[in-house]
């Protein structure tokens, strides 16, 4: 994977977000439509061609957990509200290669997690569980070991404690479960398929309506032992 | 298909016994003994370098003396004279090997160095080996037994495999009293050649082994293993009990994904998305792999709960909720036959609790009959054994007193328990029964080894009970 070969010609360890987005877009987990931009012209550009509401993030090669540090804007919804967070975010950022990624608003309350580890006994490993905020705090999350098959795929999102949430509740629909089994079981492959990936985190996942979409994404790599 | 290298170890003809002596001050002596006077029909070499006879056999002061090819050789020695051994084995002819010895990885780098070379020689000389630091092997069913306990049980149908060679040998009393029959036992140890997933297949395969029961510290090879074992839960059940690291496993990672990728949380989905029940606990572990071994499958969730007493059986009905099984009550004309056929202060509904009487029919017969044949009903949760220990009690107290009948009572018990024990596979139901008494009582034992399993309280026959329906779960595939 070119991606993966460019960041670590770099020496880089891990995938910035729009770069780990691509990478998941191109083994066809569907992800936020993003830009990046570096001046307010090419925001003004991005932010008409994706569409109010948007999110602003912070943009370098070498940046996890945006959140903690407020580098991330939400909910920005005219072009006066995008110049001020793209400057109050400009002047957060360190170092000469600074750019803000401009990405679409995914509505949608439920946010998962899927994510890849690559244990030096079991290999890749796929998790799935309750995203966002709640990942670390709640630990609502299941594994399996890779390649997974669709039943693997569909039992463990029935092992969290949550998994309620996949179905019809409170006036939103049921989760697409094909979608989400397809996304469990490529992440399981681009682990097997790549032994410079030693970490996938996709969280958010959130379900826009039926559908998830990948909100946010860090790919960790390591250099293949010679 | 290719003969397991477990086969010959616990299937010998012939075996030499190196570290045995006329001594019980060392270890290889207790263990040659149970070898010698387990029941073991096969013939046995004990090597010895000054001995000329041990235990009254033969005593050869070396493997190359030997009048024949052994197909093992078990070792007791120190570890410096392994590696000869290994290597007489070798030249010998010798296919197999169980190293007791202790000393190597479990010792860090030096004793990993001398475990490698253990490896080498083997591999040199196509030796396949259990072991080291193991406790060996047990196959009930031809009385051959390695270790340092003596087996004086019946056999059964639980296999286990374990990485502690002491749940297969101090654990062996314990078993007894828990009616729980071994058909063959495995202690791995350092897994340096046969490891988990070797004696996975074998278990899988074998005809005498209905359950198998693993504990696990650590797999050499979890990819294999989830292989293995996925193929053999639709047909076999496997319960599990993982102790390993939890916190102290966690490694350095800069995703989420990582960091909370424990070993436990590893387990947790390889287990289940091998089919394996994960017991939390040895007990969990042991009654589990008893009930899978020795009763049907329920069909559903929906349990007969029939005691003769208001504590457990609220008890049973407390932890059926929690544990996924359900306690409907009956229809109402069951309950209107259930109440002409129990005292006034008996409850009817589900649980049935008959109240202290002492009308045995009843309740090891005619209740049984008659809420078993109900279809809507998938098994049986049973308190109510009161056998001979209790009566003896009684006739000790009452001496002199008040006349006990207790051959009439005996005999009316012993005649009860015959149909009781043929209700599972009569009703194709289970029945598991919890009593604060054990095998001291005649009745207890009798239950046990007709095989219903009966265990020492009633949340512990209700949660092997859970086993049962989620393994069934897991064999249709839905779970």
């Amino acid at each position: 994977m070119e991606i993966i070969k460019r960041a670590l010609d770099q020496g880089r360890n891990m995938l910035s977000e729009h770069e780990s987005k691509e990478l998941l877009s191109t083994y066809g987990i569907p992800v936020t439509k993003e830009r990046i931009v570096q001046d307010t012209t090419q925001l003004k550009e991005a932010a008409s061609e994706i569409g109010y509401p948007i999110v602003l993030k912070a943009h370098s090669p070498s940046l996890a957990h945006k959140t903690e540090k407020g580098l991330i804007r939400v909910d920005i919804r005219n072009d006066q509200e995008a110049s001020e967070a793209f400057n109050e975010i400009m002047g957060k950022i360190e170092g000469s290669e600074k750019a803000v990624l401009v990405q679409e608003m995914i509505k949608g309350q439920r946010e998962l997690v899927v994510g890849l580890t690559r244990d030096p006994q079991f290999g890749p490993c796929v998790m799935f569980g309750l995203g966002g905020i709640f990942t670390e705090i709640l630990k609502d999350i299941s594994f399996r070991v890779a390649p997974l098959e669709k039943r693997d795929a569909l039992e463990m999102m029935k092992d969290i404690k949550g998994h309620k949430i996949l179905d019809a509740v409170r006036g939103m629909p049921s989760a697409d479960l094909d979608a989400l089994a397809d996304i469990l079981i490529t992440v399981g492959r681009m682990g097997l398929e790549n032994n410079e990936i030693k970490e996938i985190d996709i969280n958010p996942l959130i379900l826009k309506g039926s559908k998830p979409v990948a909100v946010d994404a860090l790919v960790v790599l390591e250099a293949p032992h010679l | 298909m290719e003969q397991s290298p477990l086969h010959n170890i616990l299937n010998p003809k012939s075996i030499a016994f190196m570290g045995g002596s006329n001594s019980i001050e060392n270890v290889g002596t207790s263990q040659l003994l149970n070898i010698v006077r387990g029941g073991f029909k096969g013939k046995v070499y004990p090597i010895h370098p000054r001995e000329k006879e041990i235990m009254g056999l033969k005593a050869y002061p070396s493997i190359m003396e030997l009048p024949e090819v052994p197909d093992v050789a078990i070792m007791v020695i120190p570890n410096h004279a392994v590696p000869q051994a290994l290597e007489d084995c070798g030249k010998k002819g010798i296919r197999r090997a169980v190293i007791i010895t202790a000393g190597y990885e479990e010792m860090g780098a030096e004793g990993r160095r001398l475990q490698q070379h253990l490896l080498e020689i083997a591999k040199k000389h196509d030796i396949r080996f259990l072991g080291p630091n193991c406790i060996g092997v047990i196959n009930a069913h031809i009385g051959l037994n390695t270790t340092w306990f003596a087996h004086l049980y019946k056999p059964g149908g639980v296999g286990i495999i374990s990485q502690s060679g002491s749940y297969v040998t101090q654990t062996l009393p314990y078993f007894g009293h828990l009616g729980l029959g071994l058909s063959k036992a495995i202690s791995v140890g350092n897994q340096a050649d046969i490891d988990m997933v070797d004696g996975l297949e074998y278990l899988g395969q074998d005809a005498q082994t209905k359950a198998i029961a693993l504990y696990i510290e650590g797999l050499k090879r979890p990819r294999s293993f989830l292989q293995t074992a996925r193929n053999i839960t639709p047909r076999k059940p496997i319960v599990a009990l993982y102790v390993g690291g939890t916190e102290a496993g966690r490694r350095a990672a800069q995703s989420h994904t990582g960091s909370i990728s424990g070993p436990d949380e590893l387990y947790e989905g390889l287990f289940r998305q091998c089919g394996i029940l994960r017991a939390r606990s040895l007990t969990e572990l042991f009654d589990w792999s008893l009930a899978l071994a020795q009763q049907p499958l329920p069909n559903g969730n929906r349990m007969v709960v029939l005691t003769n007493s208001g504590g457990p059986a609220t008890s049973m009905a407390d932890e059926c909720s929690r544990h996924g099984l359900a306690v409907p009550p009956f229809d109402s004309q069951t309950q209107e036959r259930i109440r002409g056929m129990t005292p006034d202060t008996a409850s009817a509904k589900n649980p049935i609790d008959i109240t202290m009487n002492y009308d045995l029919d009843l309740i090891f017969n005619r209740l049984p009959e008659l809420t078993l044949s109900l279809k809507d009903f998938d098994g049986m949760l049973f308190y109510g054994i009161f056998g001979p220990i209790h009566f003896e009690h009684k006739k000790t107290m009452a001496h002199g007193l008040i006349h006990i009948p207790i051959d009439f009572l005996r005999d009316w018990m012993t005649k009860v328990c015959q149909t009781f024990v043929t209700y599972p596979e009569k009703y194709r139901k289970p029945i598991l029964c919890s009593c604060f008494c054990g095998r001291e009582d005649e009745a207890v034992a009798f239950l046990q080894d007709a095989g219903i399993p009966v265990y020492p309280t009633p949340g512990r026959a209700v949660r092997a009970m859970a086993a049962l329906w989620k393994y069934q779960k897991i064999r249709k595939g839905n779970d």
